[in-house]
């Protein structure tokens, strides 16, 4: 157990070096009793208020105990006589004075430190989600940013598959990069001797893949370049440390073990190390053998495998040398590539072209990741560019209100060296203290998003904050602390004195502020776009939430079982999907049981072509297909608007299959004609004649956040098709146990498969719906803190204006005017804030919106309610924040107020 | 005879006496918090603790670590006769003073409150 490190962090800065080591451990010692006591939070609390007050208490004793502890029994110590031990004395001089003065303004710190902390803090833990969730280097890989992936693409964009010859030509090509190697993934049904078989992944590789990636054995050795081409053992195999825990259960001996994967017998040779588990985040995998054993573990012809005809290898990874440009290496791959085609040897990469990504993520993924950053990127400038507005809209404030201090200083004899360096310190107490607020802050925001998860990537476990993000955040507060705070008081300096000094007494005209004002209206301008983004992401998830998907999830429960490499067909799958279906359905406390590829929300959704019988030569309707056995409509809840369902006949009909549409598809390929009994033609490539039996209402079974499905059900199986059947089990009771035994009774009845445990149909549908979640707690977050800053941003105009006029106002009253235009006059400035801050917001909230437009849903990007809403709940806010010192200037009492000039 | 005592230094001297006489900071925060509600940071009490090591009435040697400190050194303070000399002069004063006089001074507290 450790004290946090950030406490360490501030120590180094608050703590003189020679008693930095005592004070961190007392500080350390009172931590965990504190912890034990009251929890982190409070314990945090109460060791940042130690290490505070130890650093003013060591500070301004003005000399440090390390200088008394000489021989035991102290000796006297003396004053520090010379110039260079007199600077840092002058500098806690600096230090003290910043933080009475910042305690002389408790308001006025408050608002200040709290207010940056929620900028900085959002910025280091938005990043530090995102970093997490989805731009973390995979694990057991080294120096990832030299890595890229290859990707082989026809003209038409098309990712190609090259040989193993066209793969040997690269790999031998060395220029610039230090290595390559191709990968082809694999699934794998796993056993070792007579337990369960295990559904697991795994790489077949060819070239000096594990050297180039840079990863370490745990145990045994890695497969080396040579173990991988045309002439490499196919039986050795690299197996992941989870392999290792759920297949060898942790066996120490592991290396030689021998087990099975799709019916083919491996060798253990070694343990990839440190969590490696493949390149890839979304698909990892637990096995890597050579590319030779492709043929046993996929059935496929072994002559063929390194012939220049059979083109399988998609996959390529590069590490580059250190300065290698990206396009130097595509554009020599890429004639390669070509010089290929020019010599005959494979026409089909004549207009190939090579690419190189950036890190590993696969393009496409990338390109999702980079919109998520870039979204959260303008989000979290914008909950940044807020507070550091409202912070130098109240330094500006309190710098005016100081500049007579400032002359009495000058006047004093002060030189303007010495005036300059207290408000530099000043400044940088201030960021620190809102800089270290943020660490508090990023803490909380990292905690309220555990278990949120991205993208389909497991979910944030523990909170890192993103130490980059957090640096900017913190140098932008450094920044605007020095050029609002620090900066005025060095004008300041330069200022005509005796003219400072009457200014000092005539404050009162009022004609100052316009800066501020501007500042305000930004923080309105930036806040309003976040508000709207808020309004927009949660209406999306409500109506996200609100939409009836067409089927009854709750109580059915599914588990997806691969069939392996060589899935039964015809009437061997028919079979297997009756014995299926009824060792899921005759238990206790299920109401029903039915079978289908793989269920709703898997992310399959195939799409096939469909024709009316009576459409001539017209292109084929495209639409998304299912298959589904019988009885699977009524288990999950879908009742036909006409026709009926798949029955029993359906499973083997003698004349054509059977088809059910739903209601927009029937409309767009019908129009109102009555499409029950119809023969259309279907497949996927090859279109067969089918009967329209049925017709079923609107529904969503793809994806929520989409139009109702075009989609039409074909009866299942269908020989061929698919490598995965789905059982469907709906329970009469909540008896988890039930799950469990379902599990059990399935596993005995498909020996051979590995069954992996049912899960609930709403989880997969709550998991389908995390990223719009993720989005809508963020930005409703965010947006939260931003109008709440910018609220205090106007509010401090306003009583700015209030203070700045009281003499003012209290002449006005004495002549006769009534409250009400007091308050209108104390009003009048914080209207043009407002008016002109949210005709630029609504500008900008409509540049934020077209950023996030595609992750609306039912709701348009321009949707005028949410912008009105947004602009109305804003002036609301801003009513009260200015309300506040309206109302103290409308209570002013003339007579005092005159009398105190 | 010995110099006068400050507020803050009385209560170190009993902390470290309620901890037989050796002790540091930060059991002396914690037992000093517990039994008065009076919070001194570290950095505070080091300086009362230097100031009292130049009066002479504690030593100090730098102790070994304890693995609740992470590792860190701890430094150790011992309170000298003439420090247990000092206080138990200046607590018979005040107990001198008081010695007779409590009831009456709860009294005047009720009247007040």
């Amino acid at each position: 157990m450790r004290a946090p490190r950030w406490l360490r962090l501030l120590a180094a800065l608050v703590l003189p070096p020679e008693d930095r080591e005592f004070i961190l451990g007392d500080l350390q010692e009172l931590y965990f009793v504190r912890v034990r006591r009251r929890g982190a939070v409070l314990a945090s609390l109460a060791c940042l208020r130690d290490l505070l007050g130890s650093g003013l208490a060591r500070h301004s004793q003005g000399r440090s105990f390390g200088r008394s502890m000489g021989p035991v029994g102290g000796t006297d110590p003396r004053p520090p006589s010379s110039g260079w031990e007199r600077a840092p004395t002058a500098m806690v001089s600096d230090l003290r004075h910043a933080f009475r003065s910042l305690r002389r303004q408790p308001l006025f710190s408050l608002v200040a430190i709290v207010t940056l902390g929620i900028g900085v803090g959002s910025a280091g833990a938005v990043f530090g989600i995102v970093n997490q969730l989805l731009l973390r280097p995979v694990p057991g890989v080294v120096e990832p940013d030299r890595l890229a992936r290859v990707e082989i693409r026809s003209p038409e964009r098309r990712a190609m598959g090259v040989s193993g010859p066209v793969a040997e030509e690269l790999r031998a090509f060395s220029e610039g990069i230090e290595g390559f190697a191709s990968f082809d993934y694999l699934p794998l049904v796993a056993r070792v001797e007579d337990r369960r078989p295990l559904s697991t992944r795994g790489y077949t590789i060819f070239g000096d893949y594990f050297e180039l990636l840079g990863v370490r054995p745990a145990s045994g050795r890695l497969l080396a370049a040579s173990d991988t081409g045309p002439d490499g053992d196919p039986t050795q195999a690299v197996i992941s440390e989870t392999l290792w825990i759920s297949l060898f259960d942790r066996d120490p001996r592991v290396v030689g073990r021998r087990f099975e994967a799709n019916g083919f017998a491996l060798t253990v040779v070694g343990v990839a190390g440190n969590g490696f588990r493949g390149t890839d985040r979304f698909w990892p995998v637990d096995v890597w053998v050579a590319r030779s054993a492709f043929a046993p573990l996929a059935s496929y012809p072994a002559e063929r495998l390194w012939s220049p005809e059979s083109r399988l290898l998609q996959d390529h990874v590069v590490r580059l040398r250190p300065g290698t440009e990206r396009d130097a290496v595509e554009a020599r791959f890429t004639s390669i590539l070509r010089g290929r085609a020019a010599e005959g040897a494979d026409p089909t990469l004549a207009d190939a072209r090579a690419s190189l990504s950036r890190g590993l993520l696969r393009a496409q993924l990338a390109e999702g990741a980079r919109a998520i950053v870039a979204i959260l990127g303008a989000v979290v400038i914008l909950v940044l560019l807020i507070p550091c507005a409202n912070v130098a809209n109240l330094l500006l404030v309190r710098s005016s209100y100081r500049r007579g201090e400032l002359a009495v200083h000058r006047a004093m004899g002060a030189s303007v060296g010495r005036i300059a360096r207290r408000h530099i310190v000043e400044s940088l107490v201030l960021a620190a203290l809102g800089t270290g607020t943020g660490l508090v802050v990023a803490r909380l925001i990292g905690w309220t998003y555990r278990g949120t998860s991205l993208m389909g990537l497991p979910s944030l476990e523990g909170f890192v904050l993103d130490r980059r993000a957090l640096a900017f955040a913190a140098l932008a507060v450094v920044g605007t602390t020095l050029l609002f705070g620090a900066v005025p008081a060095l004008l300041a300096g330069r200022f005509d004195l005796s003219a400072s000094l009457r200014r000092a007494d005539a404050r009162a005209t009022g004609r100052d502020g316009s800066l501020q004002r501007r500042m305000a209206s930004l923080q309105i301008a930036l806040s309003l776009p976040l508000l709207v983004g808020g309004v927009l992401l949660g209406r999306t998830l409500q109506n996200v939430q609100g939409v009836h998907p067409g089927l009854e999830p709750e109580g059915v429960w599914v588990t997806t079982i691969d069939l392996g490499l060589d899935p039964p067909q015809g009437d061997e799958l028919a079979a297997l999907l009756r014995e299926v279906e009824r060792a899921a359905g005759g238990q206790s406390g299920v109401e029903g049981a039915a079978v289908a590829p793989y269920g709703p929300y898997a992310g399959m959704r195939p799409r096939g072509r469909i024709a009316r019988l009576d459409a001539g030569d017209a292109e084929p309707t495209t639409a998304e297909m299912r298959w589904v056995g019988p009885g699977w409509f009524e288990l999950i809840g879908m009742e036909p608007t006409a026709g009926r369902t798949f029955r029993e006949e359906d499973w083997a009909p003698a004349g054509p299959r059977s088809v059910v549409l739903t209601e927009p598809l029937a409309r767009r390929l019908f129009g109102e004609q009555p499409p029950v009994g119809r023969i259309v033609h279907v497949g996927l490539r090859e279109l067969d004649e089918a009967r329209v039996v049925g017709v079923v209402g609107e529904i969503r079974i793809g994806d929520l956040r989409s139009q109702p499905d075009e989609l039409f059900f074909l009866s299942y199986p269908i020989p061929g098709l698919t490598g995965t059947v789905t059982p469907h089990v709906r329970f009469s009771s909540s008896d988890p146990e039930a799950a469990e035994r379902v599990q059990t009774v399935l596993e005995s009845a498909l020996p051979d498969l590995p069954v992996p445990a049912l899960v609930p149909l709403t989880d997969r549908i709550e998991g389908h719906l995390s990223e719009q979640r993720l989005y809508a707690r963020l930005l409703g977050l965010l947006a939260a803190l931003a109008v709440l800053v910018a609220g205090v941003g106007l509010y401090g105009v306003v009583a700015f204006t209030v203070a700045n006029r009281r003499r003012e106002f209290g002449i006005r009253c004495t002549l006769g005017a009534d409250r009400g235009a007091i308050a209108g006059l104390a009003l009048r400035s914080a209207t043009n804030i407002l008016a002109s801050g949210t005709l630029l917001g609504l500008l900008s909230a409509y540049g934020l919106a077209r950023l996030i437009e595609n992750r609306l849903f039912g709701v348009a990007a321009l949707d005028p309610l949410s912008y009105l809403g947004a602009a109305g709940l804003l002036a609301l806010i801003s009513g009260v924040a200015c309300g506040i010192p309206a109302m103290s200037a409308m209570r002013l009492d003339p007579v005092e107020t005159l009398r105190a000039d | 005879m010995s110099g006068t005592l400050g507020d803050l230094e009385q209560v170190v001297l009993f902390a470290l006496v309620r901890q037989s006489g050796e002790s540091h900071g930060a059991p002396l925060v914690h037992e000093i918090g517990e039994r008065t509600g009076r919070h001194v940071s570290p950095g505070a009490l080091y300086t009362v603790l230097d100031r009292l090591e130049t009066k002479g009435y504690v030593e100090s040697w730098i102790g070994e670590s304890i693995p609740e400190r992470g590792g860190r050194r701890r430094k150790v303070y011992r309170i000298q006769p003439e420090g247990a000399t000092a206080l138990r002069e200046w607590y018979g004063g005040i107990r001198d003073m008081a010695s007779g006089v409590l009831g009456r001074l709860d009294r005047l507290a009720e009247e007040k409150g």
